[in-house]
């Protein structure tokens, strides 16, 4: 037990004075093998058997889409199509924001590709309508959590993938949370905006407004199709997670180059890059972890963890907020994905001994680590959209922190203490008792 | 710029276009791979035998190569908070040209173990189950992935060094 204490204070002490994530993790394998003196032997051959794995290709097809939507200009059509419903109310370019975000998670797959695409768009037109740039940008920061908690999440793919279970069932799970969250976020934008002096586009007859909804649906469909096509055919049993990721790549290339005609031979090519470049860095982390997770399940130190959190307190409810507490510095610290990683390693035993159903814990992981990601003093997302929208901290703290505290923490309880709301999906599906 | 600058620079460039024309040629045979199962499965109602295999035994090759390339264009996620403590720029390159330097001393650990791991293999003559194809072929991809590791980080490690030395010649 020392020893894994040890190991995770080397990890931590690693990251913060900048050793890449998945060269910390490498360090922490390192000394753990040297100190139970297990022989690389017995470990190599488990991380190269978990990469090889056909469903881990899942993660670079849908990294490759999510780029490929940011360069191929699907991501102004989802947001055209949501403002043709909700853009001249009061509040609703705010409003479209938030569904924005939750239509490109529904695609993209993480919080960052989230604020990447939607923020560079959404951030300069909410000003223009009268929008403060601090709020435009706290509010972007706030929804790219929805990235992760609307299928299909990668996060949720590298949880599913640590702790062996259904990668549909993981994505089931954070919807009903997800869904919270886009509530409480669209009706917080409303009254956090009526203060400011928005511009407001002239109002439409009824005739007016829907022929501008269906001209901005019939450009948006090939980009609303494809969230059906991922998960219309995984849920439906017509394709595993990975075909399904893998003909969406096969979906969104001729969208983005011969209907929209935003993309170009050496854009893809770079897509092509910049998605391997994410996917390796990521299977690298993976590669250490699963070594990581190798060394701890031989020494059995997980339920060596689980005990010595047991005597702590045994009371479930107790160590459900300790976990919460704990889920939390690690979203201040690292981005949604490590996180994720690092997390399900460490805790997934924990909550099986205290009977937390898994589905529920990656509901949970999702939402803390999400609020980790946009709270201070690290907030590697929330940094990340003040980058795009060229603001300074202090001009968006504030409404972020609202956004935070007002919205998010609330379904982080409610998810955490309220198993229903994550798993009533997953039941309804067959993924869960 | 001396001979050997333009030489080093040329042996980059040439790298850095072998490693993209991998990456994109490996997604694309990956990518291609997978489709042909979907439609010979859902389509034509055929199994491809070991298809399934050679796909993901080939994405080994690609997260390899994306792992050097992002070590190559400093992409590698990182969480460093040191520069929220430490406000001199010597100071902070140093640690950070410190940071580098246990990066690579893990890429070597790396390519210690990917190389006895190899060499078991290469001993054992292990193949894939299906298509019975020597799996040296794609644990090679760790050992060079790794290579390439070491190479980009000791770059960094003595750009940062520099830095540390001579704060106004900052690169990062």
């Amino acid at each position: 037990m020392t020893t894994l204490l040890i190991g995770i204070l080397l990890l931590i002490v690693l990251m913060v004075i900048g050793v890449p994530v998945a060269m910390a993790f490498g360090a922490m394998a390192i000394f753990m093998a040297t100190s139970f003196d297990i022989n690389s032997r017995l470990l190599i051959p488990t991380a190269f058997y978990q990469i090889k794995s056909v469903v881990l290709l899942t993660i670079p097809f849908f990294i490759l889409v999510g780029s490929l939507m940011s360069s191929g200009g699907l991501a102004t059509r989802l947001i055209e199509f949501v403002n043709s419903f909700a853009g001249r109310i009061r509040g609703g370019l705010g409003a479209v924001t938030v569904i924005a975000c939750a239509m490109f998670g529904s695609i993209g797959g993480s919080c960052s590709s989230a604020v990447a695409a939607i923020g560079t768009i959404m951030i300069p037109r909410m000003e223009d309508n009268g929008y403060s740039r601090g709020y435009s940008t706290a509010l972007v920061a706030c929804s790219s959590i929805l990235g992760q908690l609307i299928p299909p999440s990668v996060p949720m793919i590298l949880f599913a993938l640590v702790t062996y279970q259904s990668i549909p069932g993981c994505w089931l799970a954070t919807i009903g949370p997800g869904l919270v969250v886009i509530t409480i976020f669209c009706i917080m934008n409303f009254l956090m905006v009526r203060s400011m002096s928005i511009e407001l586009l002239p109002k439409l007859g009824l005739k007016e407004q829907l022929e501008t909804v269906a001209k901005s649906s019939i450009q948006a469909s090939p980009a609303l199709l494809l969230p059906i096509l991922i998960l219309g055919t995984i849920y439906g049993g017509i394709a595993t997670p990975t075909e399904a990721a893998c003909v969406s790549v096969f979906y969104v290339v001729p969208v983005s180059m011969l209907v929209y005609k935003t993309l170009g031979w050496k854009g893809l090519s770079k897509a092509i890059v910049q998605g391997a470049t994410t996917t390796g860095v990521l299977i690298i982390m993976f590669f250490f972890v699963m070594i990581n997770t190798r060394i701890m399940t031989v020494e059995q130190l997980p339920q060596e963890m689980a005990n010595w959190i047991m005597q702590v307190s045994p009371n479930k409810y107790v160590i459900l907020l300790l976990v919460n507490f704990f889920l939390l510095i690690i979203g201040m610290i690292m981005d949604d994905i490590s996180g994720t990683v690092i997390a399900a390693s460490l805790l997934f035993p924990v909550m099986e001994k205290i009977g937390i159903h898994p589905l529920h814990f990656a509901a949970m992981m999702g939402v803390n680590l999400g609020l980790g990601n946009v709270t201070p003093p690290t907030a590697p997302i929330l940094y990340l959209a003040g980058r795009i929208g060229e603001c300074k901290i202090e001009n968006y703290i504030k409404p972020a922190l609202v956004l935070m505290y007002g919205g998010m923490l609330p379904v982080v309880l409610l998810t955490t203490y309220w198993p229903d709301l994550s798993l009533f999906l997953p039941r309804l599906f067959g993924f869960a008792n | 710029m001396s001979t050997t600058t333009l030489v080093l620079q040329r042996m980059d460039n040439i790298i850095d276009y072998s490693m993209r024309s991998v990456i994109v040629a490996i997604t694309v045979m990956a990518s291609c791979t997978m489709l042909l199962q979907v439609v010979a499965r859902y389509v034509f109602e055929i199994a491809i035998s070991g298809l399934d295999e050679i796909t993901g035994h080939t994405a080994v090759w690609l997260y390899l190569m994306g792992a050097a390339y992002g070590s190559f264009d400093r992409t590698q996620i990182k969480a460093e908070m040191i520069h929220l403590v430490i406000k001199n720029q010597r100071i902070l390159s140093a640690v950070r040209a410190l940071a580098c330097a246990v990066a690579v001393v893990v890429s070597g650990y790396m390519v210690n173990w990917s190389y006895g791991y190899i060499h078991w293999s290469l001993i054992k003559k292990e193949v894939t189950p299906t298509l019975q194809v020597p799996t040296v072929i794609f644990q090679v991809a760790i050992l060079i992935g790794a290579l390439f590791m070491i190479l980009y980080f000791v770059r960094e490690t003595i750009e940062m060094l520099r830095d540390a030395i001579h704060p106004q010649k900052m690169t990062s």
